[in-house]
């Protein structure tokens, strides 16, 4: 009878022992045995736990790194559309004064002619572009129209050697010619010395020639010195447009272009 | 017997350190397994009932202290659990089928988890139906299921393992 009841009798004594310790569990030594349990579970398991956290450190790490380079794209992608917005205003104003009738154009790629410096537009005959129209941009003369496609065209830039056009001092409204100079800047040659030139003065569009109509930027004087013989001076320079930044220009209808 | 016991001590302590210092890498939706009760109930299995419900009652208090969790509770429950649990693994004639194991760790793990939960919801205003339910019966399905998976194992001699170390000779056969 014992020997059946002995099972019972334990779980009961066990259960009454666990009792006891649950109620007292305030007793002072029972919380004297759980404080320095404690200490010595959070002592012990310290080098653990920096396993534990160097595991999700560097899940972590490779959620955060995918999230900078998911965010680095996008912020250059808004970097982006932020300047072409920008550019886009500057010609929207700058196609609002303007007393002419321009083409918009985006230059898609560098011109394939191998003799001439110039850019591809994406306009073109079906948008009214001819050949010899100018092409300025929102700062000044880029240069103009030599060969028209339905819809593109191509442009022979001012910096291209080949390419001259008829210029004006703004200030001594002295007539010269326009070419393309060193270093990727202009020339503005035949102005005699009797003629007073200061580094910073403008030089504008004469009208002469019949291709530029009269009064668009062409650059800034940057560098005068007399010629050898002492007649001219040589003059060089900045252009009004930053060639290298090109990514939109206008095109000047021909037909709207006073005669 | 000195060396069971301890080898047996051993077991125990390595189980309390992965489940209390490791158990974040075992969780499963905030759900972990109970190691210790399944230790204690594959003493049951091999040793006896009482053998259990003695390991349950360490092992429970073991954990209790080293949680900083009140002492007593988890020894209280385990031990209950095991020992009534602990009953039906003595009536299985011969070894016990892999759904039989399934039911015992699910129903041993509640009852534990049911006990505990009587004093955790103390001085608290939480639900203790709620916590039946969110807290108590995902642990005993996650521990009957890792239970199961330890004793459907294979061993080298082809047998499943029915308790933690298998007796030679039960104590049905000594009388």
């Amino acid at each position: 009878m014992l020997s059946l009841l002995r099972p019972y009798l334990l779980w009961l004594l066990a259960t009454i022992l666990a009792l006891i310790i649950i109620l007292a569990n305030e007793s002072p030594p029972a919380s004297a045995i759980r404080s320095r349990s404690g200490a010595v579970t959070v002592t012990g398991s310290k080098p653990f736990a920096r396993i534990l956290d160097v595991v999700s450190m560097l899940d972590e790490n490779r959620k955060l790194r995918l999230r900078l380079a998911k965010m680095s794209v996008q912020l250059a992608d808004e970097s982006e559309c932020r300047f072409e917005n920008q550019r886009l205003r500057e010609m929207l104003v700058f196609k609002a004064k303007s007393r002419f009738e321009l083409i918009p154009a985006e230059v898609v790629g560098i011109c394939p002619d191998p003799v001439i410096r110039g850019l591809l537009v994406n306009a073109g005959a079906q948008d009214g572009v001819s050949v010899n129209s100018a092409v300025v941009g929102t700062s000044g003369v880029v240069g103009r129209v030599f060969r028209v496609n339905p819809t593109s065209a191509m442009i022979q830039l001012l910096l291209d050697p080949n390419m001259g056009m008829a210029g004006r001092l703004k200030k001594g409204r002295e007539d010269g010619i326009v070419q393309a100079g060193p270093h990727g800047g202009l020339r503005f040659d035949g102005v005699p010395t009797t003629a007073k030139v200061d580094v910073g003065d403008s030089v504008l569009s004469s009208g002469i020639g019949g291709i530029f109509p009269e009064g668009l930027p062409i650059g800034v004087v940057n560098q005068v010195r007399p010629s050898l013989d002492g007649w001219l001076w040589e003059i060089d320079l900045a252009p009004a447009v930053d060639f290298e930044r090109l990514e939109e220009v206008f095109i000047i209808r021909e037909d709207s272009v006073d005669g | 017997m000195t060396v069971d016991f301890l080898r047996l001590a051993a077991i125990g302590g390595l189980l309390l350190f992965i489940q209390v210092g490791f158990g974040s890498l075992l969780q499963i939706g905030g759900v972990r397994p109970d190691l210790l009760l399944i230790f204690s109930l594959m003493i049951a299995a091999g040793r006896g009932r009482q053998a259990g419900l003695i390991a349950g009652w360490l092992s429970g208090l073991m954990q209790d202290a080293v949680s900083l969790s009140y002492l007593g509770v988890y020894a209280l429950g385990r031990s209950t659990a095991v020992f009534w649990t602990g009953i039906w693994l003595e009536r299985c004639e011969g070894q016990p089928k892999t759904w039989v194991w399934l039911v015992l760790f699910l129903i041993s793990s509640f009852t534990q988890e049911a006990i505990v939960d009587i004093f955790y919801v103390q001085g608290t205003d939480l639900s203790y139906s709620s916590l039946l339910f969110r807290s108590a019966f995902p642990t005993a399905v996650y521990t009957a299921l890792s239970g199961v998976l330890w004793v459907a194992l294979p061993r080298p001699t082809g047998e499943k393992r029915k308790g933690l170390i298998v007796q030679k000779r039960s104590r049905r056969d000594l009388r």
